[in-house]
């Protein structure tokens, strides 16, 4: 982990400590040690820490550079956009659990009482937003046949529960309606909800005008395979400048396919007038790109992600799965059009049949141009999945090398962990996210 | 790497035992429905406070809450008055 990502995570965990600061602080000596009370200073804690991180997932959603450059990639910043969204919904969970613990020893029926909705409003705000909270997580995290734009539309409600949190939070009889609006608590509730707010607003409705995008209109559309697309776009306006391994959100204004931004990894050289994208057929939005025509206007925004080969300056191993070959596609385009490169690498790629290795041929004519470039194809419904050690036969010394991954979760989740268990450091292994749902 | 998708469902699911267990055995447990006008005292600082049993409140705060009015029973219907005959 380098010293940016540690800093963002430094400053997410000192905000997510601050409310339990601010409440010992408030307790001073008189920290109370029975049941009631405990679980009840419990139940705050889980709801100003939750509501602390469910802030921040809209800060992280705004697809802000610095934070980008803090995490080390676009793909990166959503990962830990889930991580801190399923932690801040398990805390919030808890929080009414813990506050109606005291009641249980005497009467569940109060607890009972406390949980369900009543005339209270200020209450009731709290229980819509949880309720809305598990469905929308739900949603996103079990539900993976809905349809992307359905889902994306879905997801917006949480600005919805997030301001029915902060309703609950400062007109509930609780600690931080009852404080006064100088004291610590209540500022500190006031920054996290302004913070949630701001990177709600900016991401509906600001982000698609002030993110860097081009317009594009499509050059061509060929078929590189059983449901993948090659497309080329070219530059209606000043190009994107980009470097290869990086991705863009790509809205076609297509009626049939719908203006739903699509995150695709390019497949061009670094700063190519024209730019690639090879999609396959995976979702119900790729599945309808044989609607699309020569000419059609494409919105790109971006560039995002880290995942390029320079960072590197060490011989390194590219491992591909199936479609996630796109982004080394461009990295070995650069790689054979400048011969000052002089760095060794190998590229594993691997797919379930032979039809479906994509641009195979390119990638053959890239290595026949660079003599530091090697391409290893590996059927996996002939050899079974690949594994480290089958690569390790192949290329023999894998100690001091870089190693670049993309593809299905399960091939990039299991060769790292094998890569770490050789004795790899984390640090000089590179993945990129495919999927940001 | 956090396994966010088993910690969400497992966060749910002890969730969802320990709130239905609470709803089922607090209302099975009453012989009385649940008031929905419950005073909100309780949610004050006070670890132990039974407010929602409508005893005396003790509130830890500066301000205190006002405590709910008493439900006044409706007034009883006047008796009829038995009807005017004419004296014989």
């Amino acid at each position: 982990m380098n010293y940016k990502r540690l800093l963002a995570w430094f400053v997410i965990i000192i905000l997510a400590i601050i409310p339990v600061f601010l409440l010992m602080l408030g307790k001073g000596e008189n920290i109370p040690s029975d049941y009631g009370s405990i679980t009840h200073i419990l139940g705050q804690i889980t709801g100003l820490v939750g509501m602390t991180l469910f802030a921040v997932t809209f800060i992280l959603s705004t697809r802000i550079k610095f934070i980008e450059d803090a995490f080390g990639g676009l793909d990166k910043v959503y990962e830990v956009h889930g991580i801190l969204g399923g932690t801040a919904l398990i805390l919030i969970l808890f929080h009414p659990l813990l506050l109606v613990f005291k009641f249980i020893p005497e009467s569940i029926n109060l607890a009972a009482k406390y949980l369900l909705p009543s005339s209270y409003w200020s209450v009731n705000f709290g229980i819509i937003a949880l309720v809305g909270m598990i469905f929308l997580i739900f949603l996103t995290l079990y539900v993976r046949r809905m349809k992307y734009h359905n889902w994306k539309f879905s997801h917006k409600f949480l600005g919805i529960v997030f301001i029915l949190a902060i309703l609950h939070i400062f007109l509930v009889r609780g600690t931080i309606s009852q404080d006064n609006i100088f004291h610590g608590y209540y500022i500190y509730a006031a920054v996290i909800s302004l913070i949630g707010l701001g990177g709600f607003f900016y991401s509906v409705l600001f982000r698609d005008r002030i993110a860097p995008n081009s317009l594009y209109k499509i050059k061509s559309l060929s078929k590189r395979g059983e449901d993948v697309h090659e497309i080329i776009l070219s530059p209606e306006n000043e190009p994107l400048r980009y470097k290869s391994g990086q991705f863009v959100f790509v809205t076609f204004k297509n009626k049939i396919i719908g203006e739903e931004p699509h995150p695709f990894s390019i497949a061009s050289a670094s700063n190519s007038h024209s730019l690639r994208i090879i999609v396959k057929g995976l979702g119900d939005f790729t599945k309808n790109l044989s609607s699309l025509n020569v000419g059609d206007i494409v919105r790109v925004e971006g560039p995002y992600g880290r995942f390029n080969y320079k960072k590197s300056g060490k011989d390194q191993v590219w491992i591909a799965g199936g479609i996630g070959i796109t982004p080394f596609i461009g990295m070995a385009e650069e790689m054979a059009h400048n011969p000052n490169i002089k760095d060794k690498v190998e590229l594993c790629y691997t797919a379930r049949k032979h039809e479906d290795l994509i641009c195979i041929e390119e990638l053959k004519e890239f290595e026949s141009k660079n003599k530091n470039f090697r391409v290893i194809t590996w059927i996996s419904n002939e050899k079974g999945l690949i594994t480290v050690k089958d690569i390790e036969n192949i290329i023999k010394d894998l100690k001091d090398k870089e190693f670049f991954i993309c593809g299905p979760q399960r091939l990039k989740m299991d060769i790292k962990r094998d890569l770490i268990k050789r004795g790899i450091e984390k640090n000089r292994i590179h993945m990129e996210e495919f999927g940001f749902r | 790497m956090i396994n966010i998708k088993t910690s969400v469902g497992v966060a749910l699911v002890i969730f969802i035992l320990v709130f239905g267990n609470i709803i089922a055995f607090g209302i099975l447990g009453s012989k009385n429905a649940i008031d929905k006008n419950i005073p909100l005292n309780y949610i004050n600082n006070s670890g132990n406070d039974n407010s929602l049993n409508n005893k005396t409140k003790t509130s830890t705060t500066n301000n205190p809450t006002p405590v709910p009015k008493p439900i006044v029973p409706a007034p009883k219907p006047k008796p009829t008055p038995p009807p005017v005959t004419r004296a014989s």
